[in-house]
């Protein structure tokens, strides 16, 4: 992660990119000797083919403007990072079953590399992080963001979180209220990690049992977010949106970062748990 | 040279050659803040460096445009080489690329890639010819 972000601090310093409105993702690529075209694809949503110094990615033409955009980052992270290397050639079974489990993991760890560079290259941390001084953890923070840099909502909540600007999260949970997936801040201990069911008390609780698509904001009890007593008789900021086929959005953010702080200290051997 | 060339060397010269504490000292004589002074020349550097590089940048912006302009869009004739193999499109590529022969230099990779179809089959063999990696009329490669 730092390595990426080093790497793309580098690049938009040499090409003098100091304003969202000037990441042309394409003119980015281009000074990299990588040429874009775009295709209908079927079988995959970009692809990249690099010989030497020159490469050739295609773009799904079929696929919106942000996620073609996140796709040309993503295949320009692998050739910044993977060049001279073959990977997730072609399908599953003309290939991939064929492959070890050692080669698998490095794809995908790979993989996880070139996403990284596509939400650096997209919303690169120096710019970004001068936005979210001062600000509050909420989707309107996360739609200008998005505004901004021309990304989805998700993709630019996920940055701010990833900025390490404000302790909480964001997650997703589905109208069963079961946690799909999460992203915390990097400090943030076990017990204050979104629970796989959102917990009673909480907006999103209250939002998927009254079968509402709205929106919750409120600061509410400490304790519904966290698992063990650190929170008890404190308050965290809850912002739930209804995304899209049946799932929601949560963003929760300790503004407080006293209990927080707490449980790293007892975690660390700092405090014992009743202090 | 000139004779004001031969007075700036000179001054040049004799500035260069003054202590730090020295150069202080004569800006504090001048009226001027030494820090201050510093300040505004590293402003000064800093956003010729910034124009410089936006204007670089601005240049690849400019090479791109006129690049899409002069672009050959005609696809070129890769089903003959194909078709005279006696393969689809798709074992035609895995036989140029993945048996045993893919030579260093080669970049490939897909994201979210499942299976692809004969066109992209194609449209992969025509940007390996258009790198190339593949010479037309044959199946030979650079490597």
């Amino acid at each position: 992660m730092k390595q990426v972000v080093e790497d793309v601090g580098k690049l938009y310093f040499q090409l003098g990119i100091s304003e969202p409105s000037e990441i042309d993702i394409e003119a980015i690529a281009f000074s990299k000797n990588a040429e874009v075209r775009y295709s209908p694809l079927k079988g995959c949503e970009a692809r990249i083919i690099g010989f030497d110094d020159k490469a050739i990615i295609t773009l799904n033409s079929d696929s919106p403007l942000q996620r073609q955009r996140f796709s040309l980052g993503h295949e320009l992270g692998h050739w910044l990072k993977d060049r001279g290397r073959i990977g997730a050639l072609c399908s599953k079974s003309d290939i991939s079953e064929n492959s070890s489990r050692s080669t698998k993991n490095k794809q995908a760890h790979r993989e996880n590399i070139a996403n990284t560079y596509a939400s650096e290259l997209l919303m690169p941390g120096a710019i970004v992080d001068k936005m979210l001084i001062g600000s509050k953890l909420d989707f309107d923070l996360a739609r200008s963001i998005a505004d901004s840099f021309n990304t989805s909502l998700t993709a630019a909540a996920i940055r701010i979180i990833r900025s390490e600007a404000h302790l909480g999260f964001l997650a997703m949970y589905d109208r069963f209220g079961n946690r799909r997936w999460f992203q915390a801040h990097p400090q943030l201990t076990y017990s204050f990690y979104p629970p796989r069911i959102a917990p009673s008390g909480s907006g999103i609780r209250d939002l998927i049992d009254s079968k509402r698509q709205s929106l919750f904001s409120d600061e509410i009890d400490g304790e519904v977010w966290c698992k063990d007593s650190w929170a008890d008789g404190s308050c965290v900021h809850e912002e739930t949106v209804y995304y899209h086929d049946g799932t929601f959005l949560t963003l929760v953010w300790w503004e407080d970062e006293e209990p927080i702080w707490r449980s790293i200290c007892q975690k660390e051997g700092i405090i014992r748990e009743d202090q | 040279m000139k004779k004001n060339n031969y007075l700036e060397n000179y001054i040049i010269d004799d500035v260069l050659s003054m202590s730090e504490q020295e150069l202080d000292q004569l800006l504090e004589d001048s009226g001027v803040d030494p820090d201050h002074a510093a300040e505004s020349l590293k402003k000064a550097i800093s956003g010729v460096s910034l124009r410089y590089r936006k204007a670089q940048f601005s240049k690849v912006k400019e090479a791109l445009a006129a690049s899409k302009i002069d672009e050959d869009n005609s696809q070129k004739n890769i089903l003959d080489d194909v078709k005279k193999s006696g393969k689809s499109a798709k074992d035609y590529l895995i036989d140029l690329i993945v048996s045993g022969r893919a030579p260093q230099g080669l970049t490939l990779a897909f994201r979210e890639g499942q299976d692809i179809t004969e066109a992209e089959a194609i449209g992969i063999i025509d940007d390996l010819k258009s790198l190339g990696y593949v010479k037309d009329n044959d199946s030979e490669t650079s490597s």
